[in-house]
């Protein structure tokens, strides 16, 4: 290992003692009673996960992410080539991409209820607000923003219209498109939170609700530390999917 | 022998109305809220709002002295934001140059930027009660970890060249950070400015929606009532405020740093 | 001597992920410079010409040896040392004119006469009416005209030049080395020109100093005995043509040298 990774590993993980000091002395102070300490939210975060249904939460929570996803990303790549191909589209459709990107979708979930109902329909439905528009964009921005030189040496060298898609444009729009599908990730587990914990309880944030009515403040923060650790893992995993499929962007850092 | 060769007259291009971009609009936004309002006047109005119906809930919205609550909601929206830019752009900064701090700070930053923030509402509360402070804390949660990614991106990737070139006219440590560091990371500060603001709306309603008050909780109200022509009214409010001011920073971004081509977010 | 080099060496420590490697970019580099005259550097690409450049004016220190200016050690960057790089390296955040003052802070002139300075300065390299202009707006020999405007601005005893034309098409390169003929002659300094191309290094400087690849060491010393001032007519005489031919012979080998050993890896 090299000096510069083994100091930057040594930073981090002093950092992060340094933050569960600081948490344990903070939480064993009788006075803060409602945010204990590690020691006491370390141990129900292992309660919740082997007998307090955690496990079963979260399997709630990504199932209803993936449908999510799936149904997002679909109709997100077809929405997005669309637009890329309709020459109105950066006149008329994009300022009003902007403007819906801009729109905090919270707004919405007062009223979603009637449309999709509140179980999982009207969940999944809030997981797409979040993620469908990030999939439109960054598919439309991919495929517009093929490079012309790359387009005019596929033309030069006899490749038309499905074999230049199949041959230049996609691959090329694909690092886009991967990109977005990540940062979709991340924003398709926020919207499952947030769905689970402000259109009807369910799955994780029903976990973090119901130890927040019942004042079991370690169960509360072990539940909120799981959650938060969860969407981090997820778009890390996901990361690491976009760079394996997309080798050849990184293959220049071997230099 | 050399010859001249003289160049012919150019053509002048055809001009067809449909290529100005606000005929464009007028035809595609013109279909679209005819399909709306066909839409609308279909499934009846315990669906959908005609947009009569908004535009007279609108002026119900303005009647009630509801835009009263909008301006506190964006009080605390501005004092978050503005406490956001204050530490995340110096964090940012620091996180870009300093390989010590972006090794310390750098994973709780990232951490916290992808995971849901909203799953932190109960701690929060915890913290800091329901009020003033509540909601300013959210939205700085929303919005700073934009600043500070963007930040640190614009910081990290200041042309290495151009500080040698400082180096090499004797500029001091101190002058070629802010002459040369900071302006360079200025368009991604900026970008992140303009993508932390349209999430700090975001922070505002949800805060406002967990506890019942504001604008969030105007929202819920008219949502349960099922008041559709005042609640589209307010939620088409809210966006074109986010909208504005996205575009609001987007303008300044072209004002302030002429020199800059506009950073892909 | 004005400048002198004792055996200088440099060698480059590379951190890759799993070793270290060890990179001789120089070795024993060792010559003089008059005062007043100037001086070519011709090598294969890689062979340390600018690592040298950046070790004579002091942005790097060598690892072995020695290098003097007026007797005394080179140690750190210094304003009688001007430098011109290959990419222009102008922040692109200041108007042409306030680049060419960036050297002026350092050196501390109050705000009129650094303006001063700078627009006459311009004025010597033919771009005073674009004082106002980005240097976006600019074509690349305008950039280069700006970044020697630069240079010579803060009145250097020495002028370093890193393949200053070298990123331009061929017609601005040979406009762009007569009119640093011209400057030269009027303003008598030492200069000290890195290159690749030949002609170039015949057609402007007094002596020629041949690297070999890498690691680079001096091969040849060649003394360009031609008249000043120098015009179109040099490029066209039979001794240009004889030197060019020496000079091409002696770098070929060298690079011949390096492709094998590259190949035998």
């Amino acid at each position: 290992m090299t000096a510069q990774r083994r100091n930057a590993f040594l930073l981090r993980a002093g950092s992060l003692l340094a933050f569960l000091a600081i948490w344990q002395w903070y939480g064993s102070d009788p006075i803060h009673f409602a945010t204990p300490p590690p020691t006491d939210v370390f141990p129900a975060l292992w309660e919740g996960l082997t007998e307090g249904g955690l496990l079963k939460s979260t399997a709630g929570t990504l199932l209803t992410l993936s449908v999510g996803l799936v149904i997002s990303i679909f109709f997100g790549l077809i929405i997005g080539f669309a637009v890329a191909l309709f020459p109105w589209a950066r006149n008329t459709i994009d300022p009003l991409i902007d403007a819906a990107y801009a729109m905090p979708v919270t707004m919405l979930i007062p009223v979603i209820g009637v449309y999709t109902g509140l179980d999982f329909r009207g969940r999944v439905f809030i997981v797409i607000t979040y993620v469908l528009l990030v999939i439109v964009i960054s598919t439309s921005t991919g495929v517009r923003d093929v490079p012309r030189d790359l387009l005019e040496t596929g033309r030069a060298f006899g490749l038309r219209g499905r074999e230049l898609w199949r041959a230049v444009i996609l691959p090329s729009a694909m690092a886009h498109i991967a990109s977005g599908i990540s940062t979709g990730v991340a924003r398709g587990i926020r919207g499952a939170i947030t769905a689970e914990l402000l259109l009807i309880a369910a799955d994780l944030g029903a976990y973090i609700l119901d130890a927040q009515a019942r004042l079991l403040t370690d169960q509360l923060l072990a539940g909120i530390l799981w959650t938060l650790l969860l969407g981090y893992v997820l778009y890390a995993a996901a990361l690491w999917l976009e760079r394996r499929l997309l080798r050849w962007r990184t293959l220049g850092d071997l230099s | 022998m050399t010859t001249v060769v003289e160049p012919a007259k150019a053509a002048k291009p055809r001009r067809r109305a449909t290529d100005n971009k606000w005929v464009q609009r007028a035809i595609v936004w013109g279909a679209l809220l005819v399909i709306y309002e066909l839409l609308a006047i279909a499934l009846g109005d315990f669906y959908l709002a005609t947009i009569e119906d908004i535009v007279g809930g609108f002026i119900q919205v303005v009647e009630d002295g509801r835009l009263k609550t909008v301006g506190e909601s964006l009080e605390h929206l501005l004092v978050g934001f503005a406490l956001a830019a204050a530490v995340g752009i110096p964090t940012g900064v620091a996180m870009g140059r300093s390989f010590i701090v972006d090794s310390v700070v750098g994973m709780y930053v990232r951490g916290l930027f992808v995971t849901s923030l909203a799953a932190l509402l109960p701690l929060l509360i915890i913290l800091f009660g329901v009020g003033f402070k509540f909601q300013v804390a959210v939205v700085f949660l929303f919005s700073v970890f934009f600043v500070i990614v963007n930040a640190a991106a614009g910081a990290r990737d200041v042309p290495r060249n151009l500080i040698r070139t400082g180096e090499a006219f004797c500029v001091s440590p101190l002058r070629r950070f802010t002459s040369i560091v900071l302006p360079s990371s200025l368009p991604y500060i900026v970008v992140g400015l303009r993508l932390a603001i349209a999430n700090a709306y975001t922070g505002m309603v949800l805060a406002e929606l967990w506890v019942g008050v504001g604008t969030g909780g105007i929202l819920k109200n008219m949502g349960q009532n099922r008041d559709l022509p005042k609640f589209f009214a307010m939620v088409v409010l809210i966006t074109a405020l986010a909208a504005f001011s996205s575009h609001l920073i987007r303008v300044l971004e072209r004002r302030l740093m002429p020199w800059a081509d506009e950073v892909r977010a | 001597m004005f400048l002198e080099l004792d055996s200088v060496g440099r060698t480059f420590v590379l951190e890759r992920r799993k070793h270290t490697e060890e990179l001789c970019v120089l070795e024993g580099i060792t010559f003089g410079v008059a005062e007043g005259s100037f001086v070519a550097i011709c090598g294969p690409s890689g062979c340390g010409k600018s690592t040298l450049l950046r070790l004579i004016h002091g942005l790097q220190q060598p690892d072995t040896g020695e290098i003097r200016v007026r007797g005394e050690r080179v140690l750190g960057p210094s304003l009688d040392r001007g430098m011109v790089f290959q990419h222009h390296n102008l922040m692109p955040w200041r108007t042409v004119v306030r680049n060419v003052e960036l050297g002026l802070e350092a050196l501390k002139l109050p705000k009129a006469k650094a303006r001063k300075r700078a627009e006459l300065w311009l004025e010597k390299v033919g771009l005073s009416d674009f004082a106002g202009y980005y240097p976006a707006q600019l074509s690349g020999g305008m950039q280069q005209r700006v970044g020697l405007a630069r240079a010579l601005a803060i009145d250097p005893q020495m002028l370093l030049m890193d393949e200053p034309f070298g990123a331009l098409d061929a017609q601005t390169r040979v406009l762009l080395q007569e009119e640093l003929e011209r400057i030269w002659e009027a303003n008598a300094k030492t200069v000290v020109f890195i290159t690749h191309d030949i002609e170039e290094a015949l057609f402007l400087a007094d002596r020629v100093l041949v690297m070999s690849a890498r690691p680079g060491r001096v091969i040849a010393d060649i003394t360009v005995d031609a008249a000043r001032p120098r015009r179109e007519q040099w490029r066209a005489a039979p001794e240009f043509a004889q030197l060019k031919g020496d000079i091409w012979k002696l770098l070929r080998d060298g690079q011949h040298e390096a492709l094998l050993e590259g190949v035998g890896k």
